[in-house]
């Protein structure tokens, strides 16, 4: 059995590892950071809408204050939403990191391992 | 020798690794049905608000009418069926820690002063508001509780009540207090939505 043992150096799977990991990051990045700009701009007009609301009477000072709860409920929602983001994001840079490393194996053993 | 013994080494840790490991998964998996059903919400509640906005004068825009009474009922059930779904999905994660929201939210308000000022805020002060969304972080809140999954479903099943609640206190959904509130209702249903999409795309 063949193996090219230098394909195994550990210097050269970090560097296909780390190759596979950033094109992962970086993808993910683009994901939160517009995931992030849209919600912070419903929130900040939703309050601009309330503050209309409350000059114009169509809501009164306890309207407001209700209004103001589901916004910050929103903003709640917002943060667990980024949180999965940021998990999943995690996730493709693991994952990219492995299936990288699989292929380097496989080719360095000669045979597939998986 | 030592380079067969290398060869051995190598083989006996790296074959569990990919047998076992090849794939990491942190969150729970993408919900067809949830991802359905909440498409449907958000497609229902719109149009429940906009035509509460149009009938609001006749007496099938109030409150107390049987189709109102009978919309808030079924949708009610509906997001806690979605909501004690997410919950048997992934029963060990906790999403967000005590402090979290409290300190994610007060750095939420410190970088949007910049975007506050460019709407042209009503209050006049962009730094009132900056405090005002600050001050949402204070206190612990229930809904933080759960898989970040269940806490989003538990904003939605938690502004829906609210949003019951104004429609039950002023009788009715005019159409400027209905886009209002049927458009805060509608981001928690579309934050919902994404954070399936993102399951569903990774």
């Amino acid at each position: 059995m063949s193996v090219n043992l230098q394909a195994l150096d550990t210097g050269k799977l970090f560097t296909s590892m780390f190759s596979a990991a950033e094109g992962a990051a970086k993808s993910g990045w683009v994901d939160i950071k517009s995931s992030v700009r849209i919600e912070l701009k419903a929130v900040a007009t939703r309050i601009r809408e309330i503050g209309k609301a409350v000059k114009t009477g169509e809501a009164d000072a306890s309207d407001a204050k209700l209004l103001m709860k589901m916004v910050k409920n929103n903003v709640i929602a917002a943060l667990a939403m980024v949180t999965n983001i940021v998990l999943v994001t995690a996730e493709k840079i693991v994952n990219a990191a492995l299936k990288a490393i699989k292929q380097v194996v496989n080719t360095a053993i000669g045979f597939p391992i998986m | 020798m030592k380079r067969y013994y290398q060869i051995i080494l190598m083989f006996f840790v790296i074959t569990p690794l990919m047998a076992g490991c090849l794939t990491v998964r942190f969150v729970e998996p993408y919900d067809a049905v949830l991802d359905e059903g909440l498409t449907s919400l958000q497609g229902n509640t719109a149009a429940f608000v906009a035509r509460m906005g149009a009938v609001q004068s006749k007496p099938e825009g109030q409150f107390n009418s049987v189709e109102v009474q009978e919309f808030y009922a079924r949708n009610e059930a509906i997001i806690a069926g979605f909501v004690e779904r997410a919950k048997i999905l992934d029963t060990d994660k906790s999403c967000l820690p005590a402090n979290f929201v409290g300190d994610g939210i007060k750095k939420l308000a410190d970088n949007t002063a910049e975007l506050l000022t460019d709407l042209n805020m009503p209050y006049g002060d962009v730094e009132g508001v900056a405090k005002t969304i600050q001050s949402f972080g204070d206190g612990s809140d229930e809904i933080s509780v759960g898989n970040c999954t269940v806490v989003i479903l538990k904003v939605v099943q938690a502004n829906y009540s609210i949003m019951k609640t104004l429609h039950k206190k002023k009788g009715k959904l005019s159409p400027v207090f209905g886009q209002i509130v049927g458009g805060i209702v509608g981001d928690s249903i579309r934050i919902a939505i994404k954070n399936e999409l993102t399951k569903k795309n990774r």
